[in-house]
């Protein structure tokens, strides 16, 4: 301190000699000088306690009582920057609590549409408080820039007998003007790109149980309500004016559905939010029964199988994911298209666009290196393999279209938020953002 | 002519400014000063909430005083006398290192006598089951506020045992520390006050129930017996205002007087948190409190919350990363982004003993000068080789014996667990030792016994290094000049018969850059300078 104190009165008074040259500059500048000494040697005693030098009268003691006397008769009060008191009130007020809907009362959902439905944000209403405690109930509608629209309503009991059994009621209506289509089967080409207008309505009941660790069975009950028709986005063809209905079952004949089923998962992942160890195995029967016209009953079969291997004290993990997905449609009928399994996209094959594929059976494996770059974000390396079949008895590894790429995936205490995900395949670049994990 | 007058008046200034440190004195009457002056009362003083974001932003992009830290040429370390002590204070309190403390004595701590009592129930008025762990805000029958916080599901003992662990090494190395107690209570012990307040898990504030507690506990591991183990954290008195920043000073506190990251105590409780791992010592993990004693009010500094210290994260283990890197620097992510994560650190292949209440506790890959806590802290930035080695010494002084009786008050259910915590520190405070005594010239313990200079070399005292000769040569110093006169042929540790108030024995090693500097008036060491 001392010596930055010197350095400085030096450099000025050399300064100033070179400006000032008058005659009595010299005297002024000496005066100037010894001034400064004793300012500095002030400031100097007055700062920093033992390192510094002090009339030869004084006590140690009395030099910092001398510093706090000098304080204590300028006192002001704390002052808080602004940027802290934003963030005060940002904390205070709960205002990520409420755009990301985890309190009770009205917030603002973004997203939950299908990949190119384009911005989309609306109120949502959640009260964690019903039947005290043990029951959510959340409400909320949501628009995108695009005009798709999705409302929904869920009742969920999570922990029901102890955390025994649980309950979820859902209802949900949907618009979707535009959902791409390219045709049925493997074969389909990029440049066939059509698109329909899909609107559901669904009303789902799910009771289930945990009888052990890790592991939930559940059934299903849901009635769905479907309507087809012509995409107002003249962007694309029409599905109806390229396909028929005899290449596109359902393409002209929409139908209601009561569905029926079960599943069972094993759940051993370390951290659902963002998993770098452990496995999750899923399966699900359902039966699709056509009430309206009896056309197009099926059954349909999910398997699911995600592994994570976690090395390096889990700061580098291989994801693994293994998916079938398969329809069978009853003697005499067919399954709509509007329900048969798809691929491409942001979930599964990143290389193509979203809906690339349908097929009444999809197979498709994810393979992914995850590395720890900093605590908020991990990076991937990705290859992605998958088929659509118009029959599942051809399900195999041969033929599968294939796409690599690399992702960011950011985390907050390693739940994973924000994912941006670039896949490239023989059918272009595509870079997808998404909230949540992939798998 | 002219030319000539300026150039010569020019010198003088010159002078006059390159003697003034001569003029000064070096060495009060008082010095050195063992315990500051009595505080000035403090009329004013209000609550201020710091915000644990704006400190991670700050400190991590926009640190204060930058350059200092960038050109690693911090400014001499404050808040210390002569000897290069720290004076108690209201910070601080010259404990283990600077007196002998019996194993009782740092057993106890802060205080062992004031757990919640056992006498009637405890009055549950305020809780939270949202956020990383659930809490608790009770009064015992004798209306004694405690915090009372859990551990994790299914790391039993791992955070309230840190935190019990914590408030009595921290306490016993000089800071003041809230008292922290292990209970087991049945559930029929806690009863809901009625003007309880208590927040859910959907945020939001409301009159507390019976059913509110039950949902606390079902989140919290139980014992064989049907009792809950929690940590009792005893209310550290006063009027709370909140944490204390690591940098600049308290505006409304006339006693604040030197900026906090100059301060030894705080850049040397950097040598400390690397001891016991405390990532997480940060602006929200401490507390202000005004204080009454005789009548004076002044601002009391508290370290409080040290669940996440050892192998604890509170919540769960500590990451592997904890310690080791911060949760953001701008080097290591992008070595990890370029090289694809095939840069591999040592910490990534560390192995960790399957024991849940250590969590994430090691000692092979812990290197002290590099440690790190979660993110920068502008007083741990700033630390320079002397509060290194001043904080070294007072680590170095806990026995092995002193470690494990500590480490038992955090009562594992595990003996396997409270000796491998013991392991830990004993190996860990030797790494410190032996660092860090390294750095400067480890020498200490000045008296003159005999009519010599006597002292410790503290590396050979300690086993780091063979014991070494020492050379030293004598000089007069004049207090009022600064100025030495070597004293002629006095090169032995003999204190030479010269008619001088003040000698200076300056002592050496085979390394001539390292040198300690001993100052006597009359018999009495008052000061001693370390270079580098």
């Amino acid at each position: 301190m001392l010596r930055i104190a010197h350095q400085r009165t030096l450099s000025g008074i050399r300064r100033a000699s070179t400006i000032l040259v008058g005659k009595r500059a010299p005297f002024l500048l000496y005066g100037i000088a010894c001034l400064a000494c004793c300012a500095f040697a002030q400031d100097d005693q007055a700062s920093t306690g033992a390192n510094r030098a002090a009339p030869a009268s004084a006590t140690r003691a009395g030099e910092i009582e001398a510093e706090r006397q000098r304080k204590a008769e300028s006192l002001q009060p704390e002052k808080v920057k602004p940027a802290e008191r934003v963030l005060n009130r940002i904390e205070q007020n709960e205002i990520v609590e409420r755009l990301t809907c985890q309190v009770t009362g009205l917030c603002v959902r973004f997203g939950g549409l299908i990949t190119y439905s384009g911005f989309a944000l609306g109120p949502e209403y959640t009260n964690h408080g019903l039947l005290g405690g043990a029951a959510t109930f959340s409400t909320s509608f949501v628009g995108s820039v695009h005009e798709f629209y999705r409302a929904d309503a869920h009742l969920n009991m999570p922990q029901l007998y102890d955390g025994f059994a649980f309950l979820d009621l859902d209802a949900e209506h949907l618009y979707y003007p535009r959902v791409d289509y390219y045709g049925s089967g493997p074969d389909s080409r990029k440049s066939g790109r059509t698109a329909y207008l899909l609107e559901q309505s669904a009303f789902q009941v799910s009771p289930g149980i945990r009888p052990i660790d890790h592991l939930r069975i559940g059934a299903l009950g849901r009635y769905l309500l479907t309507n087809i028709g012509f995409t107002n986005d003249s962007r694309f063809a029409p599905t109806q004016e390229v396909f028929t209905e005899q290449t596109t079952p359902g393409l002209f004949a929409p139908t209601d559905f009561v569905q029926a089923g079960a599943w069972v998962q094993y759940d051993t992942r370390d951290n659902p939010g963002g998993p770098r160890s452990g496995g999750n195995y899923f399966a699900q029967y359902a039966r699709f029964q056509d009430v309206l016209r009896d056309q197009f009953s099926f059954n349909r079969v999910d398997l699911e199988v995600q592994r994570y291997i976690g090395f390096f004290n889990h700061r580098r993990v291989i994801a693994l994911r293994s998916r079938v997905q398969a329809t069978q449609a009853v003697s005499g009928n067919q399954v709509p298209f509007y329900e048969q399994p798809t691929l491409g996209g942001p979930d599964d094959l990143r290389g193509f666009r979203a809906f690339r594929f349908y097929g009444n059976a999809s197979f498709v494996n994810n393979a992914e290196y995850r590395w720890e770059v900093f605590s908020g974000l991990d990076m991937a390396l990705f290859v992605d393999a998958g088929q659509v079949y118009n029959d599942w008895h051809q399900i195999g590894f041969r033929h599968l279209q294939t796409d690599g790429g690399f992702g960011f995936r950011f985390n907050v205490r390693n739940n994973v938020f924000l994912r941006i995900d670039t896949g490239i395949s023989a059918e272009g670049v595509y870079v997808w953002f998404k909230f949540g994990n992939v798998f | 002519m002219v030319q000539v007058r300026q150039r010569v008046l020019i010198a003088l200034a010159a002078l006059s400014l390159a003697a003034l440190p001569v003029l000064a004195q070096k060495f009060y009457p008082d010095d050195p000063l063992e315990r500051e002056p009595r505080p000035l009362d403090v009329k004013t003083a209000e609550a201020q909430n710091l915000n644990d974001y704006y400190d991670f932003f700050r400190n991590t992009f926009w640190p204060p005083d930058r350059e200092q830290i960038k050109h690693h040429n911090p400014l001499p370390s404050e808040a210390i006398n002569t000897l290069g002590e720290v004076p108690d204070s209201t910070w601080f309190t010259n404990r283990v290192g600077s007196r002998p403390m019996t194993v009782d004595e740092l057993v106890r701590g802060p205080g062992t006598d004031d757990p919640p009592s056992t006498s009637g129930p405890w009055t549950v008025v305020s809780g939270k089951n949202q956020g990383v762990q659930p809490g608790l805000i009770i009064r015992d029958a004798r209306r004694k506020r405690y915090f009372l916080k859990f551990d994790p599901m299914s790391y039993p003992d791992m955070a309230t045992a840190a935190d019990v662990i914590g408030a009595k090494f921290f306490y016993d190395l000089g800071y003041n520390t809230p008292q922290n107690y292990i209970v087991r209570f049945p559930r029929s012990r806690l009863r809901v006050a009625p003007q309880s307040r208590y927040r859910g898990e959907n945020g939001q504030e409301r009159q507390m129930t019976e059913k509110d507690i039950e949902d606390v506990l079902a989140k919290v591991p139980r014992g064989a017996d049907g009792r809950y183990r929690g940590m009792a954290s005893r209310d550290v008195g006063g009027d709370l205002i909140g944490p204390f920043r690591y940098s600049g000073t308290r505006s409304d506190d006339p006693n604040d007087i030197v900026r906090h990251e100059r301060r030894r105590d705080l850049r040397g409780l950097y040598v400390f948190a690397a001891w016991l791992n405390h990532t997480d010592s940060k602006s929200i993990n401490s507390m202000d409190t005004i204080v009454d004693e005789g009548g004076v009010h002044y601002i009391k500094h508290f370290l409080i919350d040290f669940g996440a210290i050892l192998g604890s994260d509170t919540f769960e283990p500590k990451s592997p990363r904890a310690g080791n890197v911060f949760l953001f620097s701008w080097k290591p992510s992008a070595m990890q982004f370029a090289t694809l994560g095939f840069d591999v650190k040592p910490w990534m292949r560390l192995h960790y003993p399957d024991l849940p209440g250590a969590g994430h506790f090691q000692y092979e890959d812990f290197d002290p000068e590099h440690w790190t806590s979660n993110y920068p802290n502008p007083a741990f930035e700033l630390r320079t080789p002397g509060d290194l080695y001043w904080a070294a010494k007072k680590v170095m002084a806990f026995r092995d014996e002193d470690i494990r009786a500590i480490v038992a008050t955090g009562q594992y259910d595990d003996a396997r667990t409270a000796e491998w915590i013991s392991r830990c520190l004993i190996e860990r405070r030797n790494r410190i030792g032996r660092a860090f005594f390294a750095e400067e010239l480890p020498l200490d313990h000045f008296a003159v016994r005999g009519g010599r200079l006597e002292f410790e070399d503290l590396a050979a005292e300690y086993g780091f290094h063979a014991p070494q000769r020492y050379s030293v040569a004598w000089s007069v110093f004049d207090n009022a000049t600064g100025r030495r006169t070597s004293i002629p042929n006095a090169t032995t540790f003999q204190v030479p018969a010269a008619h001088a108030e003040y000698l200076a024995a300056r002592i050496h090693s085979a390394d001539p850059d390292k040198t300690v500097t001993v100052y006597l008036r009359g018999r009495q060491v008052v000061g001693i300078d370390r270079t580098p």
